[in-house]
Parts: structure tokens; C-alpha cells; sequence
């Protein structure tokens, strides 16, 4: 194919090139979709974490993505630091916002009625949010600020198809940290407790399982999870801004409801999932109509399978 | 109660207790300004986003009305009924949310007192707070609050018409597109596809494609080869670039603003996708276009009002003004729009010959609100003469500006054509 052929409109290819392109571009389009997807399913690990343990909505979850953002900004444009330490930073941040989460918003309120601590997660997010963008903007004259990107415009051509370095640093890291939540889980008798507290905490109680610390641990490792997703999330589109938690939280629910609430697998499912389509449905149909799809599917999804594309039926937890 | 379940208990009583002193404190900082009529302040409002999305144009925009009332303030204030007075802005915030904007449009109106409220910066925003004001003049029947609003930003065409208590100083968009248009086909025509690109969640975009792009292609009897959309928080552009570059764009219309544009441009970077022309509209004067954009906006061109660039002196000591206030090295066009408003409205304040009592204050909005109106001739700091048309929109010259080697530079001016 001569690369002036690459360029030719759509109104006046043949119908063999029109055939080519569309094939090209669709599955284009479905790599991005899971490459950018992998983000959304890292945060939808964090809700669904504390959702498994707690079956409770961490709404304050989105604050993590933002800290995570601009911790990893910070490292990696203003302190030069590299790709891998500046996620650790991010993760830590992220992490210490999870611990602050569960002080304020869960611990004082465990006994309450469920709704009561999702309440204080709300009112936590919205807090942190506004005290940031104050804070923010006296800083910062702008809307964004750039975020160093060491991968950026590089990629891996497999003939005519692309894949953006990032992209795929981005998937390789949440594989890494799905990975590493997966041996925690089910190889460490830390992931043996939180399996307990997830079917009953009084039974983990009577089993001397230190239910408060396993707890504590949970949302310190959901709001790391969060503190990765807001680095690449701020790394791959160049940029950081305040805003990124409400963007996160409604995307990282999203995928949780899709997949399965309460399921990692379903939460990555449900993140990789929401990727392609919302870019199929730009490609395929149009821009316009992209949210609108993207519901339908999930209404679709919750009509046929109430527990989500990878969800079990009962007590899935994780 | 355990003791730590009390200590748990305390420790939330006191944030409680915290955030109702907050909110205390927070309602009499807003208390009713109406006693400042009575010390000898003409109170004016300035509504605009100061944080969040729309930072970029309501800060520069804010501070350019700051500098106005620093140096009308300095030369002793306005003189009103024989007697100086100064000028106190009141500050809001609306966010670029509409529904942060209305209450605050009323408190301006109701608490503040404001003779006038100047903002704000976003058309969706502006539009729904003189939703606020009555339609027509002297409606009995209409209930709506009586004070002259004028907003130095908002683009979105025939936004003057909610109401005829609204005006604005932003220039004619469709009139601006045009005369773009026409001067790149001129330079580098012929164009074989025309392309667009639309901010679909904001209002200006989406009215600038609807009532300035697309009648001046339908003027040349071109459709549009390709029409994408994204939103302001969109953060993966591929499929729209790709769609663009497969229909072979050479002339990209990017209606949409700096939060989109950045990531839009560097995904056109990453696909090689690089039309012959680029034209944006207001939504691409930010610094962050060339520092976030870096090389990948290169070459986008959009008109302007004011440019730093100008040869009126007064322009550059306002540029310098600016960046010594905010160690920022552009001064986008908010800031001299923003500083042009307030010196227009201090005229129209002078011409109206008002008493500035609390009891005289409905009169005196009335008052300024006719001398707005009746605005020919006014000679800007800038060098331009303006005048106010029928619609309330105050008509003034275009000037095309391009990022060019990383900087914002006056690329065409009525006077001298193209400058490079």
C-alpha cells in the first residue's frame, strides 16, 4: 500500500480501499480501547476492593487519582524523576489519602448504617476537591500543568498498525499490580483474612482476624491502585489536572457495575471493556452518541447478567 | 460508649462544630455590601472562574479588570455628584458551573448591590445568569432583576439577546471566522478539504461551528469533509484524529477550547497528521497551548482583539503590568478585555451623572445601563475606536494572531496585512 494511499478521502476510495481502512481502523481502534481501558480498570479495582470488603461506595475514591496525579507530576516534570519511582510516589500519596479515608470516613462511622460512611466519602471527595482547586489555582495560573511523559511519541508499529508505547506501559502495569493484588489475596494470609472479612466480619472477629488493621490495609491498597491509575492517567494524555478524580469516579464506577461489583476480574473486564467502547462507538457510530451507548451497553449488560460480565450470581466477593 | 468511641465521637463533634463556625464566617464575609454605597464606593461585580476548568480566561480576564480599578483608584476614583469616589470590586467565583454562576449573579444584584455586574467568562455560564434579568425594558410584567451586565469573553453568538440589561465586548464571532477563513484560503488556498473539530459539551464551540463555520462554508458551498466531536475532559482523541487525516483535511477548523486542543494536537502529532491551515477561535488563547502543546500546535491560527504586540504604549505597560502581577511571559486577550471593560464602563458611569445612594441605586443601574447602550466612538487603549451596536455587542477590528515558534505572535493586522 503507498503510504499516499494511507491519506486518500473517504468519499473517493474504491470500494477495496474503503473495506481495508475500515478493517484497519476498527482494529485500531480496539487496541487503543483496551490500552486505555487498562486506567479505567485500575480504578475500578479500587472501588471494587473496598465495595468487596465493606460493601460500601468509597466516593472519595476519585481523591486518590487526583493526589496520585499530582504526586506523579511533581516527580516526573518538576523533579525530573524517573517513570518507576515516580509511580511509587503516586502509589504512596494515593495511599496516604486511603488512610485519611478510612480515619475519617469509615472508622468513626463502622457502625452506622452503611449509607452513613458512603455519605462521608461523598462529602470527603467533594471537600478534598474544592480545598485542591483552591490550592491549585494559586499555584498554578491554569487549567493544566504539563505532565512529563518519557514514552511519549514512541511506539511499536506492527505493519500498519500502532501501538503507543505508554499505552502499553499503562496495560503493563496494571497487569503487574493485578498480578501482585492476586497473589495477596490468594497466596498471603493477609488475602486469606481480608477473603474472611468479605463473606462476614464477625466470623473474622471470632476468628481473631484483626478485622479494624485488615480493614485499614484494604484502603490503603485501593487508594494505591487509585494513586497508579491517576500517574497514568495524568502520564498518557501529557497532563494534570484538578478535575481528574470526578472523571476517575465516574468511569471507575462504571467499569465496577459492568464487570461485576465486588469481582476483580470483573473490574477488569469491566474497565478494558469500557475502553473499546467508548471508542468504537465514536468510531463506529459517532461522537455524538458515544455516553448514550456506552449506558445502553451497560443497561444491556444488567438486564441479561445482573451481576455484570464477570461477576458471580452470589456472593462474589472477593 | 468505649473511651475510644467517645474520643471518635468528640473528635467529629468538633469538625461539626468547625465547619458550622466556617459557614458562619463565610455568611457574614458575604453579608449585604450596601453600606460601602454610603461611604463613598461605587460597587462593581466581577464574576468569572477563578478556579476549576476556565481558569486560563477568567484569571488573566479578572486581573485586567484588577489593574483597571488600581489605576481608576490611584487617580483618586470617579467623580460622582461632585464628589471622588472609588471603585471596590467584588470578587466571585463561579467555576464555569452555571449553577454556581446564577446565585452569585443574584447575590451581586440583591446583596452586593453592585451598580454593575461585569462576567462572565463562559457562554453557558453568562447565558444563565441573564436568564436572571429582565427581557425587555420597562416590562411591568416582567419581574426580572434591573442591572446592566456585561460580559468581556463570552463568544457564543447572540448571547446579548437574553435579555437587554446584557452586553458585551468580545467582538462578532461569525465576523471573525469569516475574515480568518478568507485570509488562509487567500495565503494558502486552494483548500479540498475542509474538516471540524467541536467541543461538543460547550456551549461557544458548538455555537461557533452552528453560527460561524458552517454558514461561511455554506457561503462557499462546501460541506464539511469530516465533523468530529470530543469534550473538554475527553483524554483519548485517536479515533477523531483518525477520521480526520483518513478524509485528507488541509484546512482543520478546531472549534474548541486549550483543555481539548492540547491533547487533540499531540494525538494529531503522534498519527502525523498535519492540515495545510488550522483555525481556532478565543478558546485557543492560553499559554498552555504552547506549553502543553508544544510543537504540536505549531502553526494554529485565531483571531484576536487585543495583542500584547500592539504599538499603543498603553498595551505594553498593561502587558508589563501583568506579568510583573503574575510572573506569567503572555498576556492573553482576556487581560486586555478585561481591563478595556472596566475603563468603558467607568464612562458610561461619568456620562450617567448618577447620585450613587442606596435609594437612587435602581435609577442609576438605569441610567448606566442606557449610557452602555449609547456607546460610539469610544477610543480603547488599545488604538481602536468601538461602538456599540443594536445587539448590545460592542463592534470592533479583528486581528489574527499564530503560534509561531512556540510563542502567540500578531500574524495579521487591518492596517498591514499579513506581518510575516
Amino acid at each position: 500500500m503507498p503510504p499516499d494511499a494511507l491519506l486518500s478521502p473517504t468519499p473517493h476510495m474504491r470500494g477495496v480501499d474503503q473495506m481495508y481502512f475500515f478493517a484497519l481502523d476498527l482494529t485500531q481502534t480496539t487496541i487503543d480501547g483496551l490500552l486505555f481501558g487498562s486506567t479505567y480498570a485500575l480504578v475500578a479495582i479500587g472501588f471494587t476492593l473496598i465495595w468487596g470488603l465493606l460493601r460500601i461506595l468509597n466516593l472519595a475514591h476519585g481523591v486518590t487519582v487526583m493526589v496520585g496525579m499530582f504526586a506523579g507530576m511533581l516527580s516526573a516534570s518538576i523533579l525530573g524523576l524517573p517513570f518507576y519511582v515516580g509511580i511509587l510516589i503516586a502509589m504512596s500519596s494515593g495511599a496516604f489519602i486511603g488512610f485519611l479515608i478510612d480515619r475519617i470516613c469509615y472508622r468513626p462511622l463502622r457502625n452506622a448504617h452503611e449509607l452513613v460512611p458512603m455519605i462521608a466519602t461523598l462529602g470527603f471527595w467533594i471537600l478534598i476537591e474544592e480545598v485542591f482547586i483552591k490550592i491549585y489555582s494559586h499555584f498554578w495560573f491554569r487549567d493544566y500543568v504539563p505532565f512529563a511523559n518519557p514514552f511519549d511519541g514512541i511506539g511499536i508499529d506492527i505493519g500498519e498498525i500502532r501501538l503507543r508505547t505508554d499505552y502499553l506501559v499503562t496495560l503493563a502495569v496494571a497487569a503487574l499490580l493485578v498480578v501482585a493484588l492476586y497473589f495477596l489475596i490468594y497466596r498471603t494470609r493477609l488475602g486469606l483474612a481480608m477473603r474472611m472479612i468479605a463473606e462476614d466480619h464477625d466470623i473474622g472477629n471470632l476468628m481473631g482476624v484483626p478485622v479494624g488493621k485488615v480493614l485499614t490495609i484494604a484502603f490503603l491498597l485501593s487508594a494505591a491502585y487509585g494513586g497508579a491509575a491517576g500517574y497514568l492517567l495524568g502520564m498518557t494524555a501529557n497532563l494534570a489536572g484538578p478535575y481528574a478524580g470526578s472523571q476517575a469516579v465516574v468511569k471507575g464506577l462504571f467499569s465496577m457495575i459492568l464487570g461485576g461489583a465486588g469481582s476483580i476480574p470483573g473490574a477488569i473486564v469491566g474497565g478494558l471493556t469500557l475502553g473499546v467502547l467508548e471508542l468504537q462507538s465514536s468510531f463506529l457510530f459517532s461522537f455524538a452518541y458515544r455516553d448514550a451507548i456506552v449506558m445502553l451497553a451497560l443497561f444491556i449488560v444488567l438486564i441479561v447478567r445482573p451481576q455484570g460480565l464477570a461477576g458471580k450470581r452470589m456472593a462474589d466477593r472477593i | 460508649m468505649s473511651k475510644r468511641q467517645k474520643a471518635e465521637f468528640q473528635a467529629i463533634k468538633a469538625f461539626g462544630l468547625a465547619g458550622a463556625l466556617a459557614v458562619t464566617l463565610s455568611s457574614a464575609a458575604t453579608s449585604p455590601a450596601r453600606a460601602f454605597q454610603d461611604e463613598g464606593t461605587i460597587i462593581l461585580c466581577s464574576i468569572e472562574p477563578l478556579s476549576g476548568i476556565g481558569t486560563s480566561f477568567g484569571q488573566p480576564n479578572y486581573l485586567g479588570k484588577v489593574i483597571a480599578v488600581d489605576e481608576i483608584n490611584a487617580e483618586g476614583g470617579i467623580e460622582v455628584d461632585g464628589k471622588k469616589m472609588k471603585i471596590k470590586l467584588i470578587s466571585e467565583d463561579d467555576q464555569a458551573k452555571p449553577d454556581q454562576g446564577v446565585p452569585l449573579f443574584r447575590k451581586c444584584a440583591e446583596s452586593d448591590n453592585a451598580l454593575v455586574i461585569t462576567g462572565t467568562q463562559y457562554s453557558r455560564v453568562t447565558e444563565s445568569m441573564w436568564g436572571l434579568l429582565q427581557k425587555k425594558l420597562d416590562d411591568p410584567k416582567d419581574g426580572g432583576l434591573q442591572v446592566p451586565s456585561m460580559s468581556f469573553l463570552s463568544m457564543k453568538a447572540g448571547v446579548t439577546g437574553v435579555s437587554e440589561w446584557a452586553f458585551r465586548n468580545a467582538g462578532d464571532e461569525p465576523a471573525q471566522h469569516e475574515l480568518a477563513i478568507k485570509l488562509m484560503e487567500e495565503r494558502y488556498g486552494p483548500f479540498k478539504n475542509y474538516s471540524g473539530a467541536v467541543e461538543a459539551n460547550e456551549g461557544h464551540s458548538v455555537a461557533a461551528w452552528k453560527a460561524a463555520y458552517t454558514p461561511a462554508l455554506d457561503r462557499r458551498n462546501i460541506k464539511a469533509t469530516e465533523y468530529v466531536e470530543w469534550y473538554e475532559t475527553d483524554r483519548d482523541f485517536s479515533v477523531q484524529i483518525r477520521k480526520l487525516k483518513r478524509a485528507n483535511t488541509d484546512f482543520f477548523i478546531l472549534s474548541s477550547h486549550l483543555q481539548a486542543n492540547v491533547g487533540a494536537m499531540l494525538e494529531a502529532q503522534r498519527q502525523g497528521f498535519k492540515p495545510k491551515t488550522i483555525i481556532s477561535h478565543i478558546g485557543s488563547d492560553a499559554a498552555e497551548m504552547v506549553e502543553l502543546g508544544k510543537q504540536s500546535t505549531e502553526g494554529i491560527v485565531f483571531p484576536t482583539a487585543i495583542h500584547m504586540a500592539f504599538p499603543a504604549p498603553k498595551v505594553k505597560w498593561l502587558a508589563d503590568e501583568y506579568k510583573k502581577r503574575t510572573k506569567e511571559t503572555y498576556m492573553p486577550q482576556f487581560v486586555g478585555l478585561g481591563y478595556e471593560g472596566i475603563m468603558i464602563v467607568k464612562e458610561a458611569i461619568v456620562k450617567a451623572g448618577i447620585k450613587n445612594r442606596p435609594e437612587t441605586l435602581a435609577a442609576d443601574r438605569r441610567k448606566v445601563r442606557d449610557q452602555l447602550a449609547a456607546i460610539r466612538d469610544y477610543k480603547s487603549f488599545a488604538g481602536m475606536t468601538l461602538n456599540m451596536n443594536a445587539n448590545r455587542d460592542i463592534v470592533r477590528p479583528v486581528y489574527l494572531v499564530k503560534i509561531t515558534g512556540g510563542d502567540f505572535k500578531l500574524y495579521w493586522t487591518p492596517e498591514k496585512g499579513f506581518l510575516f
